[in-house]
């Protein structure tokens, strides 16, 4: 995988929570223009943590590079702009009464007129198969439709990287498999964490394994993903749809 | 497990009333109620036309009648407290007064809230010089309140299910327990907001894009209703 510039660059960092717990450990890392890295590793491995600190919400030591240039706190507004997370609970992430003024919220701060505004909503809610949802109440929908409610609400921002925490779960069958296939179809760079294998094994162009803190392995899935005594030994399993030998 | 909001449960109905600009609609019943509580308290005459008044918006609203008059019935023990206790120094025209007044005003707030859905309530009021500080809190509150709700029934339920039928008293450093999870939820659930908030932009200050605009059915609903209120307060004061 070797592309011109990469998109995210991070050399040696490391994070420290406020209570003294470690949570990230000299991770180097390079995702290249318009690949998918999954992240996956056991809970409070720091993955996270470290999905935070992609759009500058934590402070971490260490370099962290988006797009060629370091995030500092100068130029955070641009990173957020080129960096869109979505969170792991949707909850957290659609706190405005309506999904309209959700998807908006992030166009609004970038300062479009109302009418890319309207655009951005109507586009980012038809990536997503909600077209027409702008009226409903965010606290009426279902957890699958928060899910993809919260992704349209950062896709609306048109950013260049797409970070998502646990996309895949608490869905059910067919909400992940559509949330999947949006994804596959998604262009941009993506960082995705999950504890979903079988998703991990189809999204990514390559794996990266973090246990305790620690960047400890990093490739292709049909390498990492398949090694399953390694695997074990992270507290991970092999895909099923592997095992099952598809 | 989502509880529907009762707030607004009625903001779906498509009618005169609900289509008007929640702007005109929340002056007009702002005058309504100034014009109420500034009417003498013998003018029963008055007080009757008011009646008559804020009942044919409702039925121009189609608001279901019982649901606007059980809703209204929760003013009546404030007011009936008050009003009995005026009844023993005052004349009965005091006790009428408060009795009228705060159900007429609450009808007209029932009107309002019934067909006109929060969130746009919440632009209106903004609009009209509302602070910007203030319908933000109430949006938020609006946006949590049910999910606050679900995990008061859920962290309830866990001690429950763990307390083998035990009530009373030794119940209460639970319901300590279950008040302080509480609140450290919804503070690091604030923190998560605020953190998605940033990441999407945020630098201080929300901008709404929704404008409202005036139409000829707010032109004349609001010539009719000021005019029908002028009538009857010429009609009080006369
Ligand atoms: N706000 C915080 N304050 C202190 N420690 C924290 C905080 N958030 C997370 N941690 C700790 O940091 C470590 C990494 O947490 P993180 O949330 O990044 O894990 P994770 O890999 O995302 O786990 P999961 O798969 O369960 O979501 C954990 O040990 C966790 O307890
Ligand atoms: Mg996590």
């Amino acid at each position: 995988m070797s592309r011109a510039l990469p998109a995210i660059e991070l050399i040696d960092v490391g994070f420290a929570y406020p209570d003294g717990r470690i949570a990230l450990r000299g991770i180097n890392l390079t995702v290249g223009e318009g690949e998918t890295l999954v992240i996956v590793g056991p809970n409070g491995a720091g993955k996270s943590t470290l999905l935070l600190a992609l759009n500058g919400l934590n402070a971490p030591r260490g370099t962290l590079k988006i797009a060629g240039s370091i995030v500092a706190d100068d130029n955070l507004a641009e990173i957020r702009r080129a960096v869109g997370v979505v969170f792991q609970d949707p909850d957290d992430q659609l706190f405005m009464p309506t999904v309209f003024d959700d998807v908006a919220f992030g166009p609004l701060n970038m300062g479009l007129d109302e009418h890319e505004i309207r655009h951005a909503v109507e586009d980012a809610l038809g990536l997503v198969g909600l077209a027409g949802f702008q009226g409903r109440l965010s606290h009426h929908l279902s957890f699958g439709e928060k899910k993809l409610v919260s992704m349209a609400s950062v896709l609306a921002m048109n950013p260049k990287v797409l970070v998502m925490d646990e996309p895949t779960a608490n869905l059910d069958p067919r909400a992940r498999r559509h949330l999947l296939s949006i994804l596959k179809e998604l262009p941009q760079t993506k960082v995705i964490s999950t504890h979903d294998m079988n998703a991990a094994y189809v999204l990514a162009d390559r794996v990266a394994v973090i246990y305790q803190s620690e960047l400890v392995a990093i490739g292709p899935p049909s390498a990492i993903l398949t090694d399953e005594p390694r695997l074990l030994e992270y507290g991970l399993e092999m895909p099923t749809n592997l095992e099952r030998g598809k | 497990m989502m509880q529907s909001p009762s707030v607004d449960q009625f903001s779906y109905l498509d009618t005169t009333v609900s289509r008007l600009d929640p702007r005109v609609k929340t002056m007009c019943f702002l005058a309504f109620i100034l014009c109420v509580v500034l009417t003498p308290p013998d003018r029963y005459a008055a007080f009757f036309l008011y009646v008559v008044l804020i009942f044919s918006v409702v039925f121009l609203s189609e608001l279901p009648l019982l649901f606007v008059l059980k809703r209204s019935l929760i003013i009546i023990p404030f007011a009936l407290m008050i009003g009995l206790f005026n009844l023993f120094f005052r004349p009965f025209s005091v006790f009428f007064n408060i009795l009228a007044k705060s159900w007429l005003s609450v009808l007209a707030l029932i009107v309002l809230s019934g067909t006109t859905d929060f969130p746009t309530l919440l632009k209106a009021l903004e609009s009209l010089g509302v602070p910007k500080l203030l319908t933000t809190i109430l949006s938020f509150m609006y946006r949590y309140i049910f999910t606050l709700i679900d995990q008061v029934a859920k962290l309830e339920r866990a001690r429950v299910a763990r307390s083998y039928g035990r009530r009373g008293w030794s119940q209460m450093r639970a319901a300590g327990n279950i008040l302080g999870s509480l609140f450290i939820n919804t503070f690091e659930r604030g923190e998560r907001i605020y953190q998605a908030m940033l990441a999407r932009g945020y630098h201080g200050h929300a901008h709404t894009p929704r404008r409202f605009v005036l139409t000829r059915t707010d032109a004349t609903f609001a010539a009719y209703f000021t005019a029908a209120l002028a009538a009857i307060v010429w009609q009080a004061i006369q």
